[in-house]
């Protein structure tokens, strides 16, 4: 069973919190959910914006693709934003009283759209108003559940005792989602839960809510499906890839976390900000004696601060990371190098948006990847590693903090705006494959001098001030082992050979399966190539396209030259990506010296979905080696 | 067990020797500094001295603690981050005008208004001395310098008045070649509990040859030798804005240039105070650089209580 859903409307009244509750609602009727939000880089004002997803028995829930089983929309304009994503059995629950609209009655809908609705409606012979689209939609197989919404509302309202407009207002997420939830069947209990869970603390609220969703359920007959009650066996959680990424954090021992606002990295590092503090475990040794324990969160006054004060932690001693998007990441160009040159290991969480420059704040892309891998001045040894799905932000979180500290090297943990906003009920992570490696500071008997980068090993011995009573340089100059400047050909030669096999170091002990994972018929003639979130929707297109591998590639660098040149040896290859040059083609020619068969690019903002992967795999079957996608839900 | 010594000015002088122009001010400010480490009996291995780019900011590799030479304009948030981790920490930050007011300006400002615990040291000679001599940003107009092909067409900031506004509750005034004063003053500015700052006139013989020695020794006074009854201590809340008020008056005089302590405010909260009671009542007793992370390679969070409210 597989139901795809969307959920629109003007943003900033509503859409989100109805999107939460109806996702709790589906799951607390034991179902795990996989959705993610479309949204203008704005706060309110009417743009369109909307949740899209899939509910499924199993976990993982397959990827949405271009096309829903069910449309729920706050209003007409959202009805003709997604006109061109229903299909014959999709099913359409909007607003009659917005019949007469056209496309231009709707000021925050983008004019290029308008324009391509009109050509549309042209082209098809019927009138540009929303009941015109809707009949279309009718005839061409589209279930449709035209309701006058505020006549119901003000009906039920005056039932329960509202009559304020603006009360009256409010009661329309939950009544959109009764709706909903009604077509799939769900009881009235199930979207009680939703209603308990997304608005909140207000007693009276959720009694007035749960009344209404009560009222509206009982206006609609018709079931997309019915589903029933199941018990999943095992404990789901409900969260999106931010938190996922924070609670990985805490998790794994990181206690210092800075950022300058930037969508849509801020929600990561305020997540590990508003969980402070932390409860401790049972088994947390000396820790024990203490309920809670705390970290530093740390909101700085731009990037170029936001990196060096989480180095700065570092320095002293304390697993440290950033949260940041491309152009907060561009200011941490100089620090990175730094961080290189002194050694000093700090994790930068890079989720990775729609550029160049502020771009598409808001939306989805993977255009930095070679960014990352070259970032900063001069040459240094660095980690670059993409999360893919919610449980590979969870987990990475904890090995890039691992690998920072035994490498002393900067980490860049590439995620992305997809992930930030993938909102998920799934199976919550199983915490004893958790592995925290730390490396104890040496600790001298009486303060002296100490080697901060001796020689005789490629990553020193740990000094932290105050705690190794070591006296010691750290320094951005090239310097001797002593952290002295130093120009010496002879040392600076040892210097640099000393930090660059740094390189060879993270190479030979990361295990190949955290570097890549092959996915489907070994001896497939032809591999998808992909990496970070484009994962689920590949992964979930495997299932429909037979006889085809799927190469995933997690380290980025060092490139894991010789494993990926194993695999796509003697093979077609179809690179899928979420940006416009092909990045990992072009960085697997570079490092793997394999010369790609395809790249299937997706450049609008929007990811990558289970269809386009379908559509890609079939064009890449007639022989087309420049794909470009263009869907756009 | 740490040994009881009582420390000499020589316990903090690294065994290279500074690398300065000769009659260089910075001589004065690193002698200074070594005076007051030793007068506070500090363990160098608990002093973190930071620093970003410049002359004045490779003073630093001339001081027997640890140290973190950053990049430029950065050694404020560098510093910062690393006292966040373990407030036990004594750390100061060295730098220029070009790196403390030009190029990190900014990080000076929010320094300022956070009143972390630790102590700025900005060693003003108004040029860029390791890049031959441009004009520093508290260069004053129309001066012109011997490396600037023509005179200062930008105006200058005063450090002092940026701190005073920026919120930093010790704010003092230094002149290199007068070392014991220097030093009482880096004192003070060590003792005080908030953010504090400290200009020091630290002229530049070599590309400096307006604003020298003689230029500002015309010019300099001790506000507590020109006003015996200069107190600029806040001993209570209502006294804030006379105190401030007076510190203003002083720190606007520009034919005469006052040195000593223009302003000190210990009853502002430090941020550590407040990060304490708002967020998490073991900070300093735990920061984060003091938390084991893990037993046995197992996190010491309870994950499932962390996320309990998330669990369906």
């Amino acid at each position: 069973m597989k139901i795809n859903f969307l959920i629109g409307g003007p943003q900033g009244r509503g859409v989100e919190t109805a999107s939460f509750m109806f996702i709790y609602g589906v799951g607390s009727a034991g179902y795990y959910v996989f959705a993610r939000r479309e949204f203008w880089s704005n706060i309110a004002g009417g743009r369109h914006s909307y949740v899209v997803g899939s509910i499924s028995e199993s976990w993982p829930a397959p990827a949405p693709g271009n096309s829903v089983d069910l449309a729920l929309t706050f209003d007409g304009h959202a009805v003709l934003e997604h006109v061109f994503h229903l299909r014959r059995g999709s099913y359409l629950v909007y607003n009659t009283e917005e019949d007469s609209k056209t496309p231009d009655s709707y000021t925050m809908m983008s004019k290029a759209l308008a324009e391509r609705l009109k050509n549309f409606a042209k082209e098809h012979g019927f009138e540009p108003t929303v009941k015109g689209y809707v009949e279309y939609l009718r005839q061409n197989g589209v279930e449709i559940i035209g309701l006058p919404y505020n006549k119901h509302i003000t009906e039920i309202g005056r039932k329960i005792g509202v009559t304020s407009p603006v009360m009256l207002a409010r009661f329309v997420n939950t009544f959109v989602v009764a709706l909903g939830a009604a077509l799939l069947g769900l009881s009235e209990e199930h979207v009680a839960s939703g209603v308990g869970f997304a608005l909140g603390k207000k007693a009276e609220v959720i009694e007035q809510n749960k009344k209404v969703a009560s009222e509206a359920m009982k206006l609609v007959e018709k079931r997309v499906a019915t589903l029933q009650q199941r018990n999943p066996q095992t404990k789901r959680v409900f969260w999106n890839g931010n938190e996922a990424s924070a609670y990985g954090k805490i998790v794994g021992g990181v206690r210092f976390v800075t950022y300058y606002p930037i969508t849509p990295a801020t929600d990561d590092a305020m997540t590990f900000e508003r969980l402070m503090p932390y409860p401790v475990s049972k088994n947390a040794g000396e820790l024990s004696k203490f309920e809670k324990i705390g970290s530093v969160a740390f909101q700085a006054e731009d990037e170029l601060a936001a990196i060096a004060i989480a180095m700065g932690g570092a320095i002293a001693g304390a697993r440290s990371a950033t949260a940041t998007s491309g152009p907060g990441f561009s200011l941490m160009a100089e620090a990175l190098s730094l961080a290189g040159m002194m050694e000093v290991g700090v994790v930068v969480t890079l989720w990775m948006r729609s550029g160049p420059s502020t771009g598409q704040a808001t939306r989805q892309a993977q255009q930095d990847l070679l960014f990352s891998l070259f970032i900063g001045h001069g040459e240094y040894p660095k980690i670059v590693y993409a999360s893919g799905d919610l449980e590979e932000v969870f987990f990475d979180n904890i090995k890039v903090a691992n690998w920072a500290e035994r490498y002393r090297v900067p980490v860049i943990h590439l995620v992305d705006k997809n992930l930030s906003n993938t909102f998920a009920v799934m199976p919550l992570p199983d915490i004893s494959k958790v592995k925290i490696t730390t490396v104890r500071p040496v600790v001298y008997p009486q303060t002296q001098e100490a080697e901060a980068y001796p020689l005789d090993e490629i990553v020193a011995p740990k000094l932290l001030p105050g705690i190794s009573n070591a006296i010691f340089h750290l320094n951005s100059l090239e310097h001797d082992p002593e952290g002295d400047p130093e120009e010496d050909p002879v040392v600076v030669t040892k210097m640099f050979e000393k930090r660059m096999a740094k390189i060879r170091l993270i190479e030979g002990e990361i295990p190949p399966e955290e570097k890549v994972l092959y996915f489907g018929p070994k001896d497939a003639e032809k591999v998808i190539v992909g990496w970070g979130s484009t994962k689920p929707a590949i992964l979930t297109a495997l299932d429909e396209l037979k006889d085809v591998g799927f190469l995933y590639v997690k380290m980025l660098y060092p490139f894991p030259s010789n494993i990926v040149r194993e695999y796509l040896k003697g093979r077609k290859t179809l690179f899928i990506e979420n940006n416009y040059m092909g990045q990992l083609a072009l960085i697997t020619r570079m490092f793997a010296g394999v010369e790609p068969t395809a790249v299937a690019i997706k450049f609008n903002g929007r990811p990558i979905t289970t269809d386009d992967v379908v559509a890609a795999y079939r064009r890449f079957e007639t022989g087309e080696n420049v794909i470009k996608i263009e869907s756009d839900l | 067990m740490q040994q009881l010594v009582k420390r000499t000015p020589a316990d903090y002088r690294w065994v290279r020797p500074p690398e300065w122009c000769p009659g260089c001010g910075h001589f004065g400010v690193l002698q200074s500094l070594y005076n007051a480490f030793a007068e506070l009996n500090l363990d160098p291995s608990k002093i973190v001295l930071v620093s970003g780019i410049g002359c004045s900011s490779r003073l630093p590799h001339f001081v027997r603690t640890t140290s973190v030479h950053a990049i430029h304009g950065r050694a404020i948030p560098y510093a910062l981050g690393i006292k966040l981790a373990n407030p036990s920490l004594e750390v100061v930050v060295v730098g220029g005008d070009g790196d403390l007011m030009a190029i990190g300006g900014n990080h000076l400002l929010h320094l300022g208004r956070r009143n972390v615990d630790m102590t700025v040291i900005l060693m003003d000679n108004s040029v860029y001395g390791l890049t031959r001599g441009q004009a520093g940003p508290t260069l004053p107009p129309g001066l012109k310098v011997k490396a600037i092909p023509k005179a200062n067409p930008q105006g200058e900031i005063n450090p002092l008045l940026l701190a005073l506004t920026a919120g930093f509750t010790f704010i003092a005034r230094g002149y290199s070649y007068d070392i014991k004063y220097t030093t009482k003053l880096i004192v003070e500015a060590i003792r005080h509990k908030g953010s504090a700052f400290v200009q020091v006139y630290s002229p530049c013989v070599t590309y400096n040859n307006i604003m020298t020695r003689e230029w500002y020794e015309k010019r300099i006074y001790k506000l507590e030798e020109a006003d015996p009854s200069w107190d600029p201590v806040v001993h209570d809340e209502k006294e804030v804005d006379t105190k401030i008020r007076k510190a203003l008056d002083k720190i606007v005089e520009r034919d005469r240039l006052p040195l000593g302590i223009f302003y000190k405010n210990e009853l502002v909260p430090t941020f550590e105070e407040r990060y304490e009671s708002i967020y998490d009542p073991n900070y300093r007793a735990l920061p984060p650089a003091l938390q084991p992370i893990e037993v046995d390679g197992k996190p010491v969070v309870d994950f499932e209580k962390l996320i309990a409210d998330k669990i369906l």
